[in-house]
């Protein structure tokens, strides 16, 4: 090939090249390296410079452009190596004044890969395309700005909204059914409809086009189809565009940017991108506070409810934080419930026992723990507390601590046990006035007795038959108020004496006992007949006192009209259960079983068989001091039968 | 058996009047001739059988054959008396019989323990002081021997 053919292919490359170019809107020119000559351009270059093309061609880069420009592009030119390309962005300010970003694409031309020939550049503007993405950028970092509450994020993103379009009111709508409602406004006008302000959907711009297109964009409503509705009429809205929003539940409402004045040139398709983004980040952060509310509300709910819960409760942390308290549990303790919150239960509540309390809540398991509250009147207030761990909404380990009220229980209690220790003292006291009074009226007695017996010798023979029996009536009541002061004084002092602990056989004591009372058995002509008995831990006195009443009850209170038989014998598995002394005496109503047992208490006269009732009473107090219990089981005329229960 | 001595002395100590008239009057009733001294408490005692005190002015004491002794005296009871008498040199070896209300078996023990020669009990009846009394006498003043001080 020629190179006159090769300059003619390259002339007819470049002039379709030159076309291409000039049909773009981006900029193209090509310069020569060493003298920065352009070569070539196209006219949107030479607008840049409000030039023509055919006036720039010739003229070198950097006399175009100006001292500082030109420093700058050669920086830019010497960090291009031959053969290699270059995009950069850059900011310059264009022949009206204002500034534009541009992005360029340049690349160094050399044949060899050593030097450079020349430069080409391409390019356009793309300060629309940097608004958007500075916008974008600015939608996102207000949507996950922590500081910034709902709604203040929400008028930040109109902010946005309205610099972007360069419009001066930007309105987020609830819609439900018929009705619209502005929820959020952010005007440069003073007379911008207020936030809360309600309209019919239909006097809106929203309501033409929220049910079908889901956006709107008219630059110039005075010249569009909108003209004649009744919601430009009663609006001073010239230029809108706006969208639907729609949260998680559905649709929500609208956005809209609006202005009182007519916008120069339509909304680009940048525009409703945008419009499409913040329509959806909007949608986005009301879907997001409306889950808070809910949950809000929710929470509020269930504080509600656990404030007002009739139970003294709080709940707090491992640490003993209060994280909430019930009403009642305020109340109770005369704390301001608002108080509460947020303060240790260490230092929050006046009770006996911190540190329990605080190893309960770490623990988080207790039950029944003993508390006393000491109550700003200086009062008490006892309390039983029981804790558990639960959780509650996204919070872990959360301890649930429920007081019971125990005061009226334990006062209950504490009277009970008060009114037993003066009881048994009553009881001490008056055992111990019994011995002392009977220990000191023996003496008195005694001479009483003495005289009188001496008296009747004096007056033996001498004294009528009247006189005698007076003296002789005399002589025996005196003898028989010795012997009640006998047992009265053994019944108390029975009952002050301590039981000795020692093994005791009772088959060896009945036998004892059995030999002691050996003249009454004879002149009663019992048989007394004795089964094995076991061994016992007690006091072989008193055991030995306990036999000896049961078994001369049993010949007392024997029957005329048959032989007396007594059976002593023990109880149960290896005869540990207890001892039966049962007998086919007289007996006695089942109606008196206890009364039996009860000191001074008798079912006979005197006269008809002799004793004072102190004998069951002695046997009672011995087997209490044994820790046994006795009891009685009778058929009158049958015979009786007297239980020792080793076992309650 | 000896010959019966003629005028036994008998010392009784007791703090109690009544007692000591029974007595007297059971023992004197029992046997002629008795003699029949009484004190009441440990002081008199000791003042009697050494002619000091209220007996400073007996020109000659009469030391008794046997010694009744009570335990129920305010003070000195019946058993630290009997301590101190079994202590004293000149009169300890005189027979001493506890005669009182109690028949506890310590203090019967006790009172054999610490010296005494016997142990009576008291009795309520005008016929028991008269059993006691004669039956005391018979023995200690006509079988059992006793020691001399003259």
């Amino acid at each position: 090939m020629s190179q006159a053919m090769l300059n003619e292919q390259i002339d007819v490359v470049d002039e379709q090249y030159k076309d291409i170019v000039d049909a773009t809107e981006s900029f193209f020119v090509r310069w020569e390296a060493g003298t920065a000559k352009i070569i070539s351009c196209n006219q949107p270059f030479a607008d840049r410079w409000s030039s023509t093309v055919e006036k720039i061609i010739g003229k070198s880069m950097y006399d175009i452009r100006g001292e500082e420009a030109g420093d700058s592009l050669r920086a830019f030119l010497a960090e291009i190596k031959p053969g290699e390309s270059k995009t950069t962005v850059f900011t310059t300010r264009v022949a009206d004044g204002s500034i534009r970003s541009v992005r360029a694409f340049t690349s160094a031309i050399s044949r060899d890969g050593v030097t450079t020939i020349e430069y080409h550049t391409n390019g356009y503007d793309c300060t629309e395309e940097q608004l958007f993405r500075s916008a974008r950028d600015s939608l996102f970092t207000i949507i996950s700005d922590e500081h910034l509450c709902y709604q203040q994020k929400l008028e930040h993103l109109l902010a946005v909204g309205l610099e972007y379009y360069h419009l001066d009111t930007a309105i987020v709508s609830m819609i439900v059914g018929d009705t619209f409602e502005a929820k959020c406004v952010r005007s440069k006008n003073s007379n911008a409809i207020s936030v809360g302000t309600q309209m019919q959907l239909d006097d809106t711009f929203c309501g033409q086009f929220i049910d079908s297109e889901s956006k709107l964009a008219i630059d110039d409503v005075s010249n569009s189809q909108l003209k004649n509705l009744r919601c430009y009429k009663i609006s001073e809205i010239e230029s809108y565009i706006g969208a639907s929003i729609h949260t998680a539940n559905g649709p929500y409402g609208a956005v809209s940017f609006t202005s009182s004045e007519a916008r120069r040139k339509p909304y680009s398709t940048e525009d409703l991108n945008f419009l499409q983004l913040i329509g959806n980040w909007i949608g986005l952060l009301i879907g997001n506070q409306e889950q808070v509310e809910f949950i809000s509300h929710q929470s509020e709910y269930y504080q509600s409810l656990f404030q007002t819960v009739p139970a003294m409760m709080f709940l707090s942390d491992a640490d003993g934080l209060i994280i909430s308290a019930s009403n009642r549990l305020c109340e109770k303790i005369e704390v301001d419930p608002d108080l509460l919150p947020g303060k240790n239960c260490h230092s929050a509540f006046d009770i006996d026992d911190k540190l329990g309390l605080i190893a309960a809540l770490r623990d988080g398991d207790a039950q029944r723990l003993p508390l006393t509250f000491t109550l700003p009147n200086a009062s008490y207030l006892e309390v039983e507390v029981n804790c558990s761990i639960k959780s509650v909404g996204t919070l872990q380990g959360v301890r649930m601590v429920v007081l019971t009220d125990v005061s009226e229980r334990n006062r209950a209690s504490r009277s009970v046990e008060e009114q037993n220790r003066l009881l048994e003292t009553a009881n001490e006291n008056l055992n111990q006035f019994a011995f002392i009074a009977s220990h000191d009226l023996q003496e008195p007695l005694r001479k009483i007795q003495q005289f009188s017996s001496f008296l009747e010798d004096d007056l033996e023979g001498s004294l009528s038959e009247d006189a005698s029996y007076h003296l002789k009536v005399i002589v025996d009541a005196s003898n028989r108020m010795s012997t009640l002061i006998h047992d009265l004084l053994r019944f108390s002092g029975a009952s002050q004496e301590e039981p000795q602990h020692e093994p005791v056989s009772l088959n060896k004591l009945l036998e004892e006992v059995i030999s002691e009372l050996d003249i009454t058995i004879e002149e009663s002509e019992a048989v007394i007949t004795l089964e094995p008995l076991p061994d016992v831990q007690g006091d072989k006195g008193m055991l030995r006192q306990l036999f000896v009443n049961l078994i001369s009850n049993g010949i007392k209170y024997r029957s005329k009209s048959r032989p007396l038989k007594i059976t002593v014998k023990g109880l149960g598995a290896d005869y540990q259960e207890g001892v039966i002394v049962s007998d086919n005496g007289i007996g006695f109503e089942m109606q008196f079983a206890r009364k039996i047992f009860e000191p001074f208490n008798r079912l006979h006269r005197n006269k008809d068989y002799k004793g004072n009732g102190i004998g069951l009473a002695i046997c009672s107090t011995v087997c209490d001091k044994h820790g046994w219990r006795l009891s009685a089981k009778s058929e009158p005329d049958v015979g009786s039968n007297f239980l020792i229960s080793f076992t309650q | 058996m000896r010959t019966p001595m003629k005028n036994p002395v008998i010392l009784m100590v007791d703090d109690d009047d009544e007692d000591i008239y029974l007595t007297r009057r059971a023992f004197c009733e029992s046997r002629d001739g008795l003699i029949f001294r009484s004190v009441q408490n440990s002081t008199a005692l000791f003042d009697y059988l050494h002619c000091r005190g209220e007996f400073a002015h007996n020109s000659d004491v009469d030391v008794p054959d046997v010694i009744l002794l009570d335990i129920n005296i305010p003070k000195e009871n019946g058993f630290e008396i009997l301590r101190k008498l079994r202590q004293d040199d000149q009169f300890g070896h005189i027979p001493v019989s506890m005669l009182t209300t109690s028949a506890a078996q310590h203090d019967v023990c006790k009172a054999y323990k610490l010296g005494a020669s016997s142990f009576i009990c008291k009795s309520v009846s005008a016929k028991g002081m008269k059993e006691v009394a004669n039956n005391f006498c018979e023995y200690w003043f006509n079988f059992a021997k006793l020691p001399s001080t003259n």
